[in-house]
């Protein structure tokens, strides 16, 4: 499995990168993607709306998407973390979780015990 | 000075443009929002609740007022790029906004003898007053990376001790609209936080390994020394409510979105939030999604302007 990241402020990259760091797998950008299985982490942008970047991404790879993880801030209430819910929605593809920025230790812990359910 | 146009056709950083178009999406102003439908509500507030809530909006005031006149337009001054100065410039206009929608409370809620009281308080509270000459120093003698830390450090942690209140009240169903207020004020203070700390990550990954170590260390002892001054803030405004524990905890939290944005270290640990708190958000706006007709929710009267369709949003992302 590889960590996927799509990151406009670096949130979702830090994040990706811990858990790699955890996990000994290894983490990389959109483009640096060479097929096999991925974990797709990504941001909110706009009005709770998924990235153009990731939408790209996911309208040529989404069937080798494992599951999604969001990234958002609370204060956009409703819409907090709405990407993940709109990919879910979309692309069938499963919701890990949605984190605040650069998320906590309880998602990090969450996402990882995820990771290694699917082995 | 520039003699030179604004380009909006090229991508330039490939960044600005989103903001701006964000900023311009999430335009409104405190006469749409039907505020005096709040006041049987103030009413039933007890003069402690009153006076809080009375607190803790005069500081905010204070704080636009000073960021709108001074952290963005320096902030804007400082950059070269066209399309930068124009969105600091609407950041601006924004936190005047702020400032005004405030003043505006004031003169629903208070009678003019209060008011005046809550002008008296602000010069006189020692927390607030060292916070703003402070950062007026830090934006009047600081180079364009501490201005960036700077307002970064004021929008998106020091101003959580005030925004607790009316999001916990509205979380609980009492001044929903003010809290719609809030809410419209949180949204774009999140906006330029993410804004300004993207420009400080640009200039920070530019500079050598020996600077980058000193300017993280300036910025922990600066976050540490008003996030105490934070505290003493807090103890005071809040300490007849009982609720001094719960806002340094909510205050802790933004500190730590701060160190986000910056793109440096978190410096505390990970905490829940209270729950009122974020309901106050969920239910009285924060729907971008939806962000014009949300405000219909309270008998909102719109202001002439088009919304942005997604697709207008997304092209402005692609540039
Ligand atoms: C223009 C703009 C719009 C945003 N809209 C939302 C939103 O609708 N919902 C949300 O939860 N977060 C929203 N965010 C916050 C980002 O999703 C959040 O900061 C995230 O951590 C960014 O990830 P990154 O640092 O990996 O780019 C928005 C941020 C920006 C700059
Ligand atoms: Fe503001
Ligand atoms: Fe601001």
């Amino acid at each position: 499995m590889i960590l996927l990241y799509d990151s406009l402020t670096g949130n979702t990259r830090r994040f990706a990168e811990q858990l790699a760091a955890r996990l000994g797998l290894p983490a990389a950008p959109l483009a640096a993607y060479a097929g096999g299985d991925a974990l797709l982490l990504t941001y909110t942008f706009g009005r709770g709306e998924v990235p153009a970047s990731t939408r790209q991404f996911l309208a040529q790879f989404a069937p080798q998407v494992r599951g999604v993880v969001a990234s958002g801030s609370y204060h956009w209430g409703q819409n907090f973390g709405r990407a993940g819910r709109v990919i879910a929605a979309e692309w069938g593809i499963p919701l890990v979780a949605i984190i605040n920025k650069s998320g906590s230790q309880a998602d990090l812990e969450r996402v990882q015990q995820w990771i290694v359910g699917q082995n | 000075m520039s003699k030179s146009a604004t380009n909006w056709s090229e991508a330039g950083d490939g960044f600005t443009q989103a903001f701006y178009v964000q900023q311009q999406a999430q335009l409104w102003f405190s006469e749409e929002i039907p505020i005096a439908s709040d006041a049987a509500d103030w009413r039933a507030l007890s003069p402690a609740e009153r006076q809080c809530y009375t607190r803790v909006s005069a500081g905010l005031n204070a704080m636009d007022t000073l960021q709108g006149e001074v952290g963005m337009p320096l902030l804007a001054a400082g950059e070269e790029d066209h399309q930068r100065k124009a969105t600091l410039a609407m950041f601006a206009f924004m936190e005047n906004v702020h400032a005004r929608s405030y003043s505006m409370a004031n003169k629903t809620f208070l009678s003019a003898s209060e008011e005046r009281d809550a002008f008296e308080w602000i010069e006189a509270q020692p927390h607030l007053q060292r916070k703003i000459t402070a950062f007026r120093r830090l934006y009047e003698e600081g180079d364009a990376l501490t201005r960036m830390m700077a307002s970064c450090l004021l929008e998106t942690a020091l101003f959580y001790s005030g925004f607790f209140y009316p999001l916990y009240l509205a979380g609980q169903g009492k001044m929903s609209h003010m809290g719609e207020v809030f809410t419209l004020i949180c949204a774009d203070e999140a906006l330029h936080g993410t804004y300004v700390g993207l420009l400080f990550q640009e200039r920070f990954a530019a500079l050598p390994e020996d600077e980058q170590a000193e300017v993280r260390a300036r910025f922990e002892a600066l976050a540490r020394e008003f996030y105490e001054n934070e505290c003493g803030y807090t103890d005071e405004v809040y300490a007849a409510l009982g609720l001094a524990s719960e806002v340094k905890k909510f205050v802790r939290y933004n500190f730590n979105i701060c160190c986000d944005n910056l793109g440096l270290e978190r410096l505390f640990p990970d905490e829940e939030v209270n729950p009122l708190v974020l309901n106050g958000i969920r239910t009285t706006g924060g729907t971008t999604h939806d962000f014009f007709s949300i405000k219909g929710a309270g008998g909102y009267s719109k202001i002439a302007v088009t919304p942005l369709t997604d697709a207008a949003v997304r092209e402005a992302w692609d540039a």
